[in-house]
């Protein structure tokens, strides 16, 4: 279960960042979080991925908080940002050795979960390019594949839609069902509010750093379609 | 022209965070602004004092003659090893190349536009420092009009001299590198920085005495085409003439062949973006240290900037205790300096040279700056910090490696030093190496930077790069003096030092985290 707990992160010097974020999942939630640009979605990401320090609140993951134990909270953790900048001057066979090292994965899993994510996400030889020579689609499959690739049980995307292919679009969303199912919980921000109206059962809205709709996706839209709900929450903009 | 003049402005207030001073809202931002802009200051006011030095010196002993050919000569080398150490590729293409591109000006323009920039630059660096010098002279030398025009000729030259001059040196090693299949940023830094240092060095070397004034006024690029400023007569004018004639011609070629092979040089310059032939299709999960180290030293080589700013000090440390080694010259053992309470023998020079080439770089200062955007790869590992530090501090131990056995060789052979003597050397060099590593890892988490542009601003201008630099120079200091005083004394006292400062960096990383603010 991913518990955040007034959670609030506001940047130096500025009022921009979150303010006192709750949210609770469970094993089997696609939460989706919405806002427009600069609302603090990927602010609330970074702290929760430990990218970022926050100002107050609490973040913990099965009872493994992320302040008191950093490690063992990542080592659950699976996160894909919004613009994946990697190390260029590796190949894409040497990013993943490198994750596979880092979180401890021994070669027959890496090896078995790697054949088919590979060829799932038809990557083919590009995988012993240098990254430095990869479009930014494939920098985000190479990413899905490495969190995929530890089986973490918080999955963690930033606007993970944006730049993959059709077939790489379809994988993530089925992919996502997938680990649900056997028990992840997945967290994405976004915005193609279609997409996450059939693919959630959860949604957060956020607004000037305040949650302005936290709840079911079918208490939603039961009132009205997820596009409407935005537009009327961000109508003074 | 009015576009390109317009789009420059824009870009070098940007880059020198004018902009940034002028448009943002944050206090944070502001004030960082007017740090930098204050460090640039500071630096431009201690350049000036150096040449108004230099000027007052000449004027004082009589030989302001000699004041154009020094000053091109300090403003053509200091100019030159800045630019190979920001690296010839800034020249070629940057951050904003693509943009440059798709703008709406000539071509010609926008494959220039890197070395326009750096030209104007240098233009105001130059024209700084020689009428800041000349102001001196400018009444005392006989013929004012002449000066004056001289100094113009001089800001125009010696830029072009310089940005020419460099880049021609690093395509020639690029090019001769590639004909020999050779693709190592190690080799290539190192050649390009000899090459273009080398007749500085062999004049300092055939110089009769280490006098300043000497080496500069014969290393001069003006004494170098036959022309020194003491002549004021029309056939002295007729030179400076020529030189500006020759440096044109030259300038014009390059920038004929910089642009009509434009993408030559920027595949040349970019990183090789060859496929990688791999015998295995499997992933093999290495141990975390081992894998980390291998990434980091990926990286390190990946950057010919991080290479030669970093790559000199150790090599210059193999060099100089190779030449120990090999007794190459007499004077490397015969040498004592005399100070006026103590004489120095060459056993301590040595141990003083060590300790210079050791404490004076560190790749750990700029380490986890330049890992840039990518950090959040690290940030949300679940690595412990010190992990991170280890393969960090291990990039830079071991490029001294070569160097320190040679230098320990040296010092227990050649200078017969008792078996004590050989383990203190030993203990205090190591611990000195791992103590600066550790000073430059820890600085950098203080004060990491991500979101740079350019290498350069982390490299050689970022303020855990600067800190650790004064660090640096401080423990070289007191390195000198108590050895000075008392060696045997006070270098049982440095290596416990050393072990003290090492244990409580230590403990201090170990409470720490890599956390962005």
């Amino acid at each position: 279960m991913l518990s955040i707990n007034n959670l609030t992160k506001l940047y130096k010097g500025s009022e921009k960042g979150i303010r006192n974020l709750t949210l609770d999942l469970v094993e089997g939630d696609i939460c989706a979080f919405i806002g427009m640009n600069g609302a603090g979605k990927t602010t609330s990401i970074k702290s929760i991925v430990g990218i970022h320090s926050f100002d107050q609140g609490a973040i913990e993951l099965d009872g493994v908080s992320i302040e008191k134990n950093p490690q063992e909270f990542k080592h659950m953790v699976g996160y894909s940002p919004d613009t994946p900048v990697l190390y260029g001057n590796m190949t894409g066979y040497s990013y993943l050795e490198l994750i596979g090292s880092i979180y401890q994965i021994d070669n027959e899993t890496i090896n078995e979960q790697l054949n088919t994510l590979l060829k799932k996400l038809n990557f083919g030889s590009a995988i012993h390019d240098l990254i430095s020579t990869y479009s930014h689609g494939m920098k985000q499959r190479l990413v899905l594949i490495s969190i995929l690739m530890h089986n973490p049980k918080l999955i963690i995307l930033d606007e993970p839609f944006v730049g993959l292919d059709p077939n790489a679009t379809y994988f993530l969303q089925e992919e996502m069902k997938k680990r649900v199912a056997e028990g992840s919980i997945v967290l994405y921000s976004t915005h193609v509010l279609e997409v996450a109206e059939k693919l959630c059962n959860k949604v957060v809205m956020i607004h000037n750093g305040e949650v302005v709709v936290n709840d079911t996706m079918i208490n939603l839209l039961s009132e009205s379609s997820l596009g409407e709900k935005f537009r009327s929450i961000t109508a003074h903009e | 022209m009015s576009k390109l003049i317009q789009l420059q402005k824009y870009i070098l207030a940007n880059d020198f965070q004018f902009s940034r001073l002028e448009s943002s809202n944050n206090d944070d931002d502001r004030k960082h602004a007017v740090l930098t802009l204050a460090g640039y200051c500071a630096a431009v006011v201690m350049a000036i004092g150096y040449i108004v030095y230099i000027a007052f010196d000449l004027y004082i002993n009589e030989e302001s003659m000699l004041f154009f050919p020094i000053l091109s000569s300090i403003l053509f080398w200091a100019l030159g090893f800045w630019t190979i150490l920001s690296s010839i590729k800034k020249m070629i293409f940057s951050s904003d190349t693509e943009l440059i591109f798709s703008l709406p000006i000539p071509l010609w323009q926008a494959k220039l536009f890197n070395v326009i920039k750096l030209m104007i630059l240098y233009l105001l660096i130059t024209a700084i420092a020689v009428f800041a010098g000349i102001l001196l002279h400018m009444f005392i030398l006989p013929d004012f009009w002449f000066v004056l025009l001289s100094s113009l000729i001089l800001v125009v030259i010696l830029p072009l001299l310089v940005i020419t001059t460099t880049f021609i040196i690093s395509l020639a090693v690029k090019i001769l590198l590639n004909f020999f299949r050779i693709h190592s940023n190690v080799i290539e830094a190192l050649l390009t920085f000899f090459l273009f240092l080398s007749p500085l060095l062999y004049i300092t070397y055939n110089s009769a005495s280490l006098n300043y004034k000497d080496i500069f006024s014969t290393s001069s690029p003006l004494y170098l085409f036959g022309i020194i400023s003491n002549s004021t007569s029309e056939f002295g004018f007729f030179y400076l003439l020529s030189l500006l004639a020759i440096t044109l011609v030259l300038v014009l070629i390059t920038g004929y062949v910089f642009t009509k092979r434009y993408a030559f040089l920027v595949a040349s310059y970019s990183t090789s973006s060859k496929r990688r032939a791999r015998d295995s299709s499997t992933v093999s999960s290495n141990s975390s240290f081992k894998s980390l180290f291998s990434k980091e030293l990926k990286l390190y080589l990946s950057s010919i900037t991080y290479v030669s700013n970093t790559v000199l000090t150790p090599a210059l440390l193999l060099i100089g205790s190779l030449a120990y080694l090999f007794n190459s010259s007499p004077l490397l053992y015969d040498t004592t300096l005399e100070l006026s309470f103590i004489t120095l023998s060459s056993k301590y020079i040595f141990i003083l040279f060590t300790t210079v080439c050791i404490l004076l770089t560190t790749t750990t200062s700029s380490s986890l700056s330049f890992e840039g955007q990518s950090i959040w790869i690290l940030l949300t590992s679940p690595l412990p910090l010190m992990d991170l530090a280890k393969a960090k501090i291990a990039l830079n131990m071991m490029l001294f490696v070569p160097g320190l056995a040679c230098a320990i060789l040296v010092y227990t052979q050649n200078f017969s030093s008792s078996l004590l003597d050989s383990l203190l050397f030993i203990s205090f060099t190591i611990t000195s190496l791992l103590l600066i590593s550790i000073t430059g890892f820890f600085v950098n988490l203080k004060f990491p930077n991500y979101n740079w542009s350019s290498e350069m601003e982390i490299i050689k201008q970022g303020k855990s790069t600067i800190i650790t630099a004064i660090i640096s120079t401080g423990l070289i200091s007191i390195t000198a003096i108590l050895i000075t005083l008392d060696f045997n004394f006070t270098f049982h006292l440095l290596l416990l030092v050393n072990v003290c400062i090492i244990l409580f960096l230590i403990y201090k990383l170990r409470g720490s985290s890599l956390l962005m603010e």
